[in-house]
């Protein structure tokens, strides 16, 4: 494993971590989304580095946290407000919440990489 | 431009789609809470999907405990409270509604005071202005101001209210009730004034109906002898609350004569928008002893309201043994204490007793200012009550409403000032030395007839039937509340609002009250029919069921050896005593015509009928299509004004006493046509138009029957579908003691039979939790759909409840 790519495990390991607990404990979810801007920053990878290491560690943080709770309701919840939002099954309203936490912490990433590329 | 492009373009990127996540959006017409907020498994609905596995010991320390108190939650959810005072108690009621119904108590008391647009923006702001227009704020201050001079009931209001701001104080962002999410608000803290205003509300379901408009058009339109004969007050066939007979008052209290016609000889013109629901009716009877299998007294009651989830009823006991207090039963979130119940030695039940409790008073405005009236020769300024309506989104409205010596002005015509109207309300009134909180509290841990009757006397507003049974075999009915005092007539038609005689003179004293204790025939009954016979002595008019009345008390004469299943079976039955007197009635009619075979097939099929609305029978379509097709079209005399006026069309058992009486009478005419039709014709006209309709119908639908012909529903508050039981496969009828309409119904059904130890039996169409996340929000209501009971708990003491607990909650202030 290169340098680079160990470096960007580590980043990977370290954002989704800290932003369970700083998503956990706070009552602002888009903190661990600014997190990664700063990580995206830190990491100096490059832009798609940047939006891969916010994309990735969301869209897995949220789409597992959701899909947790959604196990413990048994799809109960889930289903219903699938069904508000134009009949959404509960296994692809867990995918689709990996997704907007994905791109939001993506974009955060990227535009910290941003500042940091040349 | 390279920079910007690079640097700064991502991070606007970034921050515009944070923005467009965290704020509320809209398209067209749509609305959509914020994305982010409502969708993160943080903070987001996923936090409000209960978890299967629930912490079985939660330990609570609040300062406003003074000893210890335990709940034990049973494995359906219904907290039983241990408190050593009532104020623990209370405070402890107040703390579990708010847990299981937070947004349902806040949006109920939001809608009373005229505050949902705060919350829902523009579109409910007129239902803020009439309820505004309506006082229900007014009439809740009103009441606190006269509660607080009892000091012991008021605290247990204050102590409720500490109850619920002690839970709303542990709310995180993530636990707050889903519907504040999705509507995107806060929970606000509870007050005393935000109970009245529940209590208020049911008022405003209960005993705001009024027909002074209507009756005034009707009089004017029709002259007195035609009104007399369509809109009679009192069908002789009716079977009163109070057995005739059964009740002596030696001494009324004399009414002085006044002029009652109306005011008016024109139509007028105002039209209530939101007319309140007509049906909110109910059930509830006593069988004594002697009429029962175990002889042991048997109560039912099945109050009929708007059926919703969350459902309006929550079960709970509540315990306080150095009180005497040890209830259970369904109460009011929103409210303290039980509302309906049964303790160790008493059980008691309400229906609304559907008195006219709401006149209409013709103001004699000063000049076109509107700001000053005339009465009984004299000035009078309007005072002004400032209504500033906040509206999500958009800017305050002002409406401020005239108050007068007869209430709040509820109309005004621009066109035609001599027909704005005031409204005098019983709900407005603030009574001194009564509080509904206080009899309910009484009632609560009432041991006999004497704690019963005593309870009462503090019972003000909306005046209901109080049905009582006792371990000793008493049983009782009480038609209790302040019911007005006046003359014959009075308060039927719209009023001279200049002079003030025309207002109520008083109120019957409550001691004569309708009321009826152990009856020689052996039951009690009340079913929102008439009080009383023609012999008491006061007058009140009202808007009086009459089926489902004379068959509850058909059907208890008839019953001997009554047990609890045969009063399961008699809440449950579905018999339309209208639909049984309709088919005798038209059948007569018709046995001189000659009919086709088809027509015979049919009345063949329906005199086969049991008469019961069955959920898979088709009898009941065809029965409601042939009496309303029927009924459209003999009242085609008065639909020039239905569209533009406020009017009713005469009762039900009015139009068929005159097809029984006078088959030839003109109103069976039909203007449209040259002929002169009469009542047969008509008959075999709806005959015909039935039959189409139910061929038609069974060509598109082979399958059909009545439940999926009337498709019951139990909407959720904000008419959200997939919050809502979009279908019930079940029966009822309006007529039917089994009261199941489009979407009211049975909004509890409970029998208690008394003995050693009290049995009770009940149900609602829903479920403890409000929470639309937790398997307890709807898991009653198949039980309740197919017509069973749940075995309520009562537990005797402390350990009982706690063996059967699946939760415990302890409070207290270390």
């Amino acid at each position: 494993m290169s340098p680079d790519s160990k470096r960007f495990s580590l980043y990977f390991t370290l954002v989704i971590v800290i932003s369970f607990i700083i998503s956990y404990f706070s009552n602002y979810y888009f903190l661990s989304w600014i997190l990664c801007g700063l990580a995206g920053y830190m990491l100096n990878q490059g832009n798609l580095k940047g939006y891969l290491l916010g994309f990735g560690t969301h869209t897995l943080l949220w789409s597992a946290w959701a899909g947790f709770q959604n196990f413990q309701n048994k799809g109960l919840l889930a289903t219903k407000i699938g069904e508000l939002f134009g009949g959404v099954s509960h296994p692809q309203l867990v995918a689709l919440v990996g997704l907007i936490g994905g791109v939001g912490a993506g974009l955060f990433g990227l535009a910290g990489a941003a500042w940091r590329s040349k | 431009m390279t920079f910007i492009f690079k640097k700064v373009l991502p991070t606007l990127i970034a921050l515009g789609f944070l923005y467009l996540m965290n704020n509320p959006l809209t398209f067209g017409s749509v609305a959509l809470p914020s994305i982010g907020k409502l969708f993160n498994p943080f903070t987001g609905f996923w936090a409000n999907g209960e978890k299967l596995n629930i912490n079985p010991n939660i330990e609570l320390d609040f300062p406003e405990i003074g000893a210890n108190t335990e709940l034990y939650m049973d494995d359906r959810m219904v907290p039983h409270i241990f408190a050593q005072s009532a104020n623990d108690a209370y405070f402890v009621q107040g703390f579990i509604h708010a847990k299981m119904r937070l947004w349902q108590m806040d949006i109920s008391t939001r809608a009373a005071s005229g505050r949902l647009s705060e919350v829902l923006g523009p579109k409910t702001l007129e239902i803020d202005k009439y309820n505004r227009r309506n006082g229900l704020t007014f009439a809740a201050e009103n009441a606190i101001n006269s509660w607080k001079k009892d000091k012991e009931s008021f605290q247990y209001l204050e102590s409720y209210a500490a109850g619920v701001n002690a839970y709303i104080a542990t709310l995180t962002p993530k636990d707050i009730p889903l519907e504040f999410k999705l509507l995107g608000y806060e929970p606000e803290l509870w007050t005393p004034l935000k109970s009245a205003l529940m209590a208020k509300s049911m008022c405003n379901t209960l005993c705001r109906e009024e027909h002074d408009v209507a009756n005034t058009n009707l009089l004017n339109f029709l002259g007195k002898a035609d009104f007399d004969l369509l809109y009679p007050e009192k069908n002789p066939k009716q079977s009163p609350v109070i057995p005739a007979g059964s009740q002596i008052i030696s001494n009324p209290v004399p009414t002085k004569s006044i002029d009652t016609k109306p005011s008016v000889e024109n139509l007028l013109s105002y039209k209530n928008p939101f007319k309140p629901d007509p049906f909110a009716g109910s059930n509830n009877w006593a069988v004594g002893p002697m009429k029962t299998q175990n002889k042991k007294a048997i109560l039912c009651n099945d109050p009929h309201l708007n059926l919703t989830l969350p459902s309006i009823w929550f079960e709970n006991q509540i315990t306080v043994p150095k009180e005497g207090i040890n209830v259970y039963g369904i109460s009011l979130p929103g409210v303290p204490a039980v509302i309906i119940g049964f303790n160790e030695n008493i059980d008691w039940g309400i229906t609304n007793g559907e008195q006219d409790f709401v006149d209409l008073y013709r103001m004699k405005w000063v000049d076109d200012k509107k700001v000053a009236y005339m009465l009984d020769g004299t000035i009078q300024p309007v005072k002004w009550r400032i209504e500033q309506i906040k509206v999500k989104s958009q800017d305050d409205v002002i409406d401020s409403v005239k108050y007068t010596h007869w209430g709040p002005i509820v109309f005004e015509d621009k066109n035609h000032p001599a027909q704005d109207l005031a409204m005098r309300w019983i709900a407005h009134d603030g009574i001194d030395n009564t509080s509904e909180l206080k009899a309910f509290s009484l009632l609560n841990k009432a041991k006999n007839y004497a704690d019963y009757a005593s309870a009462l006397q503090f019972y003000t507003v909306p005046m209901q039937n109080f049905v009582f049974a006792a371990k000793n075999g008493d049983i009782a009915l009480q038609t209790q509340g302040l019911l007005p005092l006046k003359q014959d007539q009075q308060g039927r038609f719209v009023q001279d609002g200049s002079l003030s005689t025309n207002g109520w003179q008083g109120f019957i004293p409550k001691s004569q009250n309708p009321q009826v204790y152990n009856p020689s025939r052996g039951f009690v009954a009340s079913a929102n029919q008439n009080s009383t016979d023609d012999k008491y002595p006061y007058y009140y008019n009202g808007y009086f069921d009459d089926y489902r009345g004379r068959y509850l008390v058909r059907s208890l004469t008839k019953l001997q050896d009554v047990t609890v299943d045969s009063m399961k079976k008699l809440q449950n039955d579905t018999h339309s005593l209208l639909a049984e007197e309709t088919i005798d009635i038209f059948q007569k009619t018709l046995a001189k015509t000659s009919l086709t075979a088809v027509q015979k097939q049919w009345l063949d099929k329906l005199s086969a009928w049991d008469k019961n609305f069955d959920a898979k029978k088709v009898e009941p379509i065809f029965c409601e299509w042939w009496y309303n097709n029927f009924y459209a079209s003999v009242w085609d005399e008065l639909n020039s004004l239905v569209n533009d006026y406020d009017v009713l069309l005469p009762e039900d058992w009015v139009t068929l006493a005159l097809v029984e009486k006078d088959p030839s009478n003109k109103y069976f005419d039909i203007k449209s046509t040259p002929d002169r039709e009469s009542a047969p014709q008509l008959i075999v006209r709806a005959l015909d138009k039935a039959i189409f309709s139910m061929d038609s119908l069974t060509k598109l639908n082979p399958t059909i029957d009545w439940a999926n012909f009337k498709k019951s529903n139990i909407p959720h508050l904000a008419r959200i579908p997939a919050f809502s039981t979009n279908f019930l496969n079940n029966g009822g009828v309006t007529e039917a003691l089994n009261s199941v309409k489009k979407a009211n119904g049975p909004s509890w059904r409970m029998i208690v039979e008394m003995g050693d130890k009290p049995k009770g039996y009940g149900v609602y169409p829903g479920g403890q939790s409000g929470n639309p996340g937790s398997i307890h929000y709807d898991d009653m209501v198949s039980t309740w759909e197919q017509g069973k009971y749940n075995e309520l708990f009562f537990a005797v003491n402390a350990s009982e409840a706690k063996q059967k607990s699946s939760q415990t909650y302890i409070f207290s202030h270390k």
